[in-house]
Formats: structure tokens, C-alpha cells, sequence
């Protein structure tokens, strides 16, 4: 794992960071909605990232394969950028989960509330 | 003596056979020209060489080390036909990734050095081709593979494009490949030519039109 290689990613691949932080949001919002005891919802939210590293592979086919001398010419190939991001994602969902678990309260009532909220 | 060899290098697209047993080097202090027509499998080598393109067969060996992709070696840079620097991306951050051993040298050229806050995409295709040229040139890799970096420029930047490719050849290792086929004899030291898959060591005008790289004017 290199901070400077994720520095580096980032500058170019911001929009497949910011994806796949979305994607961990709506997870963790699985988890806070229906607690950590209930093994098929966090299976999904597991899936869930799964197909979001996925779709991040794609978004770079799609988009950004044009970038790949940037990163060859500086000895860094694609499995390495993509490993260092999603190692990286790892941590950032790790984070936000431990986060929603210390605030589960708090987190699962303004949750309740806001889709109460959009219902009426 | 440091150096860029490849040898037995074989390739074939859809039963077509573009390479076969393709031999090249280059050493430090020397710029090789890579000539051939349209087809003949120039930029394919160069991507094998790099590592880009996976080869049928090849041997690969960069200062005596053997390597299955040349970029893994951090000691070769490759120029694409396509621009490669992302938009976004300042000249500054550019040069900072690529270029710390000559930065001084290529911040003395006044267009690298007046433009190093702009991004890639604020300049124009040929501006962009000759910074990314420059860039490369000027790189931290021992060995230099260019293809066609003389296209979209104009003839000035062309001139000094040779010029710092002789200033940085001293230490460094090209091998470039162009359809100005003029611009290439005049930069090169060693011509060789790609045709029927082959490498041919050229000499002179004459072996260009031997091996039909060039139209016989004299009929």
C-alpha cells in the first residue's frame, strides 16, 4: 500500500474514488437500518462493494484507458493502481462502518426519520 | 555498457504475421531510427518492447537483466501516437512525475517553463504533442522509445524537437520511429527498416528504395 501511488490515483481517477465512497455509504446504511445481526442484509452490503469494485474496473475501461502510459511510463501498472484503490476503499469502509456502529443510534433514527420523510 | 535488446521477437494478428524474428538494440549515446511503411508493425514493436502488447515470442533484456515487460524495468519510457498526460493534469505535476534527474534543463525551455501552471487540456493538440515529446526526452529513463513524435508539429518545433534529443542523447538511449522519414536520418546514428515482417540495416537512400520503403525515381 503507497500513499504516494494513492495521491497519484486519485488525481486521476477521482471519479472512481467518489463512486466507490457512494457505494460504501449506501452499505453501511444496509447495516445501520438492520444491525449488524441479520446475515443476508450484510451479505447484500458486502455484494453490494463487490459489484461496486466491479463497476469501478469498467468505469476505467470505459473512461480512463487512455491514462495507462501515464502510469506504465512510471513503472506502475493497472493491477497495481487498482489493488492500492481498493485496498484503500477497504480501509475507508472499514472506517465508515465502524463509524455508524458507534452512532447506530443516533444514525438509524435520522435514517427512520428521513425515509418517514420522503414517504409523506 | 548499458543497454536495449530484443531479439526473436514474433507477432501475428488474425493469421497475419507481422513480425518475425525481429532483432533490435540500442545503447546509451545512440538514436535509432525505425522505419517502415504503413502496417509493417513499428509502433507494434515499440509496444512489445514496452510491454503494452504481448508478443507470440521475444527477449527482452535492458542492461543485462531479462524482462517481460520493459516498463517494469522503471528505465524506459515510451511516447504513444496518442496524448497519454490525463487533462487535468498540470505541466508542473507532469514534470515532477517524470522528470527530476534533467527538470533544470527543461525548465531553461522557455514554453515548458511559462506554461507550468496550465493543464494538458488548455493547449493545443500540437502544443500538447511537443510537451509530452519534451517530457519524455527528458524523463528519468535511460532509454527512450518515441513513436512518431514529429506528427502535428510544425516545422520549428520539429527542429528543436532533434535538438533536444541530440542535447539529451548522451545519456540516454532512443529509438524513434516517424513517417518523416528525412527528420529520422537526420536525428539518427543507425537506421533500420521494417518490411515482409524483417529487419533490414539501412545504409543509404538507395537500400530505402531496395527494400521499397521509398518510390525508384529512375524507373
Amino acid at each position: 500500500m503507497s500513499v504516494s501511488l494513492l495521491k497519484k490515483s486519485i488525481s486521476v481517477y477521482k471519479p472512481i474514488f467518489v463512486w466507490n465512497i457512494l457505494v460504501s455509504l449506501l452499505a453501511s446504511a444496509f447495516f445501520i437500518l438492520n444491525g449488524f445481526k441479520a446475515p443476508a442484509i450484510y451479505s447484500f452490503a458486502l455484494f453490494l462493494k463487490l459489484t461496486g469494485w466491479l463497476f469501478s474496473i469498467a468505469i476505467y475501461y470505459m473512461f480512463y484507458q487512455k491514462t495507462i502510459y501515464y502510469f506504465k511510463n512510471q513503472g506502475i501498472g493497472f493491477r497495481k493502481i487498482m489493488i492500492n484503490l481498493i485496498l484503500y476503499d477497504l480501509i475507508v469502509f472499514t472506517a465508515i462502518l465502524i463509524l455508524s456502529l458507534i452512532c447506530r443510534d443516533f444514525l438509524s433514527i435520522a435514517l427512520a426519520n428521513l425515509l418517514q420523510i420522503e414517504k409523506y | 555498457m548499458q543497454r536495449l535488446f530484443i531479439d526473436s521477437v514474433s507477432k501475428s494478428f488474425a493469421n497475419r504475421k507481422v513480425l518475425s524474428s525481429v532483432f533490435l538494440n540500442c545503447e546509451i549515446g545512440e538514436v535509432v531510427g525505425l522505419l517502415g511503411r504503413n502496417g509493417s508493425g513499428k509502433s507494434t514493436l515499440l509496444k512489445i518492447i514496452f510491454g503494452s502488447v504481448k508478443a507470440d515470442f521475444k527477449y527482452l533484456n535492458i542492461d543485462n537483466k531479462i524482462y517481460d515487460k520493459g516498463y517494469l524495468s522503471k528505465n524506459l519510457c515510451y511516447l504513444p501516437q496518442d496524448n497519454f498526460i490525463p487533462n487535468r493534469v498540470t505541466v508542473a505535476v507532469a514534470i515532477e512525475a517524470f522528470c527530476k534527474i534533467h527538470k533544470e534543463k527543461l525548465l531553461q525551455i522557455p514554453f515548458v517553463s511559462d506554461n507550468l501552471g496550465k493543464r494538458f487540456r488548455d493547449f493545443s493538440g500540437g502544443e500538447c504533442r511537443f510537451l509530452e515529446a519534451l517530457i519524455i526526452i527528458y524523463s528519468d529513463a535511460d532509454f527512450i522509445l518515441l513513436d512518431e513524435p514529429f506528427s502535428q508539429l510544425a516545422p520549428l518545433l520539429i527542429e528543436e524537437l532533434k535538438r533536444h534529443v541530440n542535447d539529451l542523447k548522451l545519456f540516454k538511449g532512443f529509438i524513434i520511429t516517424d513517417h518523416y522519414y528525412k527528420t529520422i536520418l537526420d536525428v539518427s546514428d543507425r537506421i533500420v527498416l521494417l518490411h515482409n515482417g524483417c529487419n533490414y540495416e539501412i545504409n543509404n537512400n538507395n537500400d530505402l528504395v531496395l527494400h521499397g520503403y521509398l518510390p525508384n525515381l529512375n524507373g
